[in-house]
């Protein structure tokens, strides 16, 4: 669709814009809240694909998304584990909820894995909105802390502090994340992924571990999604089941990922970043009460017009060397 | 027959498969030497491709045990199986609809083979497919090739895998009589490179040709086992086929 050159030329560009772009908009913070969730939100939708490249459409990723919030806040408050740490242990029990998925949902595929994981998703609200002395029950929890500065030495990353520092954070966490992501696609676990989700019983014949790459999808899914969880829960400082265990949160970076193209290594990051500000930036002021309606369309157009997503049209038609 | 001198590459012992309260395979027991090539014959529904999924790990017997190369393989899953050596094509070819012709062969060269193979070029798979005839459509996609191509592409992504018994289940269905010629070439080759082979074909001509010996299935039963002309004269044989009212000698051609 685009010349070569082009082509080799958008991804810089997106990089640099993404870089500096938000120093230009001396509108300020708005910019880099909405560019920095629109960040956040790619990050998310790249660990989502992680799983969905080996064939599974999940709906329940909300489930790790929530334990990982809810574990982050609990260690934090309750064992006074450090706030980074406490959100990498939110990853872990995400993965770990993963693991048991991993097991347990083996044989589904298809629509059956896409129910059984929307159903797992209420397992954990359900108990966490009930045990109320562990989790504060449906009011949540508030106040909760902001993220500390991170300390480079010459470099200070004022996380919590102002809206600046958390964009940067969160420029640097979808790269982070978009590094797996690309391994996820790349990589021989990439090829493996792949030849799975194309015809699961020739990838068996051929050699493929069809199970323990799957595994692997998984676990690295849900720890990622579960450490995403622990940061939001830090940035939006509170927590509430019916927040973080929602189906919302749960199908957008289903949405995102479509929209961006899912076998795409930029697919779901470039869904985010064009979907999301596009929401929050323009169709939200002009449209405040129905604006997230845009989702469930964006979601229809793109099956019906174009299934492989916006990325498609950055890359050549369906060739790789 | 002669007593084996060559080493039992697989046994199958008491094999059944059981669906339900069907029963697809009941009691099979089947030896195969090392470098034979041995042809499954049998009606509709008599269970050889269900064997073959019992062979390479798709089907989980019920009862029975299948041991390759002396190990006792029954609870292998089919990656592993395939790198231990048994590769198989499908009846119904399944190509990765996505990728081209070279990357299916690709998945098989990386994936297939004991030791860790990472950089699989191109030219590596473009050799494999050169073996079914089919180096023009390296760059084909998979859902793109005809059923008769996406076959052959079947049996070279199997050889990717460098195998040590091959099972091919219905390569030569719905290929034109000159094509049939190539399948039998393909196994003559094989047969120089020391495979072992298993063949179910509806082509009887072919499975006559090309097999050391045949073993008849009927009905999740293994009723005949022996060299290919005795079997195809034997009235339980073309009773099977045939139904046993018009058991006659067949015709010739």
């Amino acid at each position: 669709m685009f010349p070569d050159t082009l082509r080799q030329f958008l991804p810089v560009a997106a990089v640099v814009i993404l870089l500096v772009g938000p120093v230009l908009f001396s509108g300020g913070d708005l910019y880099f809240l909405v560019f920095g969730f629109a960040c956040f939100y790619a990050a998310l939708a790249m660990a989502w694909n992680i799983l969905a490249l080996s064939g599974l459409v999940s709906l329940g990723h909300g489930a790790f998304f929530g334990l990982g919030a809810y574990a982050a806040v609990l260690l934090e408050h309750n064992c006074q584990v450090p706030i980074y740490a406490a959100v990498v242990a939110g990853g872990l029990m995400g993965s770990f909820y993963g693991v048991l998925w991993g097991y347990a949902f083996q044989k589904l595929r298809g629509a059956y894995f896409a129910l059984a994981s929307l159903a797992s998703l209420e397992i954990p609200r359900v108990i966490i909105d009930n045990w109320d002395s562990l989790t504060g029950g449906s009011m949540g929890i508030i106040g909760i802390n902001r993220l500390p500065a991170l300390d480079f030495g010459a470099w200070i990353i004022p996380v919590g502090e102002s809206m600046r520092g958390q964009y940067y954070f969160l420029v640097a966490w979808m790269a982070a994340v978009g590094v797996v992501h690309y391994q996820a696609i790349r990589s021989r676990w990439g090829w493996a992924l792949r030849a799975m989700r194309e015809n699961e019983m020739a990838a068996g014949v051929l050699g493929v571990n069809v199970f323990g790459y799957r595994f692997l999808a998984m676990g690295i899914s849900a720890f990622l999604t579960g450490v995403c969880g622990g940061l939001y829960a830090h940035l939006m400082g509170l927590v509430e089941p019916a927040m973080v265990f929602s189906v919302q949160l749960a199908a957008f970076p289903l949405i995102l990922s479509f929209f961006g193209g899912r076998y795409a290594v930029l697919g779901p990051m470039l869904g985010a970043l064009v979907l999301y500000p596009f929401d929050q930036l323009v169709l939200q002021p002009w449209l405040p009460q129905g604006h997230a309606a845009i989702y469930g369309l964006v979601i229809i157009v793109t099956i019906f017009f174009f299934p492989k997503g916006i990325a498609a049209w950055l890359s050549q038609p369906a060739r790789t060397s | 027959m002669a007593e084996p001198a060559r080493q039992d590459i697989l046994d199958l012992r008491h094999i059944e498969v059981a669906v339900g309260t069907q029963r697809l395979l009941a009691d099979i027991n089947l030896r195969v030497q090392s470098q034979e090539i041995i042809g499954i014959i049998g009606p509709n529904g008599a269970g050889k491709t269900t064997l073959m999924g019992v062979i390479a790990g798709q089907v989980r017997p019920s009862r029975g045990a299948v041991f390759y190369q002396g190990q006792d393989i029954t609870h292998w899953p089919p990656h592993k199986r395939c790198r231990a050596g048994i590769a198989r094509t499908f009846q119904i070819p399944r190509p990765f609809p996505e990728m081209t012709a070279w990357e299916n062969i690709a998945i098989g060269l990386r994936f297939g083979r004991p030791e860790q193979h990472n950089g699989s070029s191109r030219d590596e798979a473009i050799a494999f497919l050169e073996l079914v005839g089919l180096p023009h459509k390296a760059d084909t996609l998979g859902q793109d090739l005809t059923l008769s191509e996406q076959r052959r592409l079947e049996v070279a992504r199997a050889l990717a895998t460098g195998p040590q018994i091959l099972l091919l289940d219905e390569v030569a269905a719905g290929l034109s009589p000159k094509m049939v010629r190539q399948v039998v070439k393909l196994i003559e080759k094989l047969r120089q490179q020391r495979l072992t082979l298993l063949i179910i074909d509806h082509f009887l001509n072919l499975t006559l040709e090309v097999s050391d010996r045949l073993v008849v299935l009927d009905r999740g039963e293994k009723i005949m086992e022996g060299q290919p002309q005795e079997i195809i004269c034997h009235p339980e044989v073309i009773g099977a086929y045939l139904g046993t009212r018009r058991a006659a000698p067949p015709g010739p051609g």
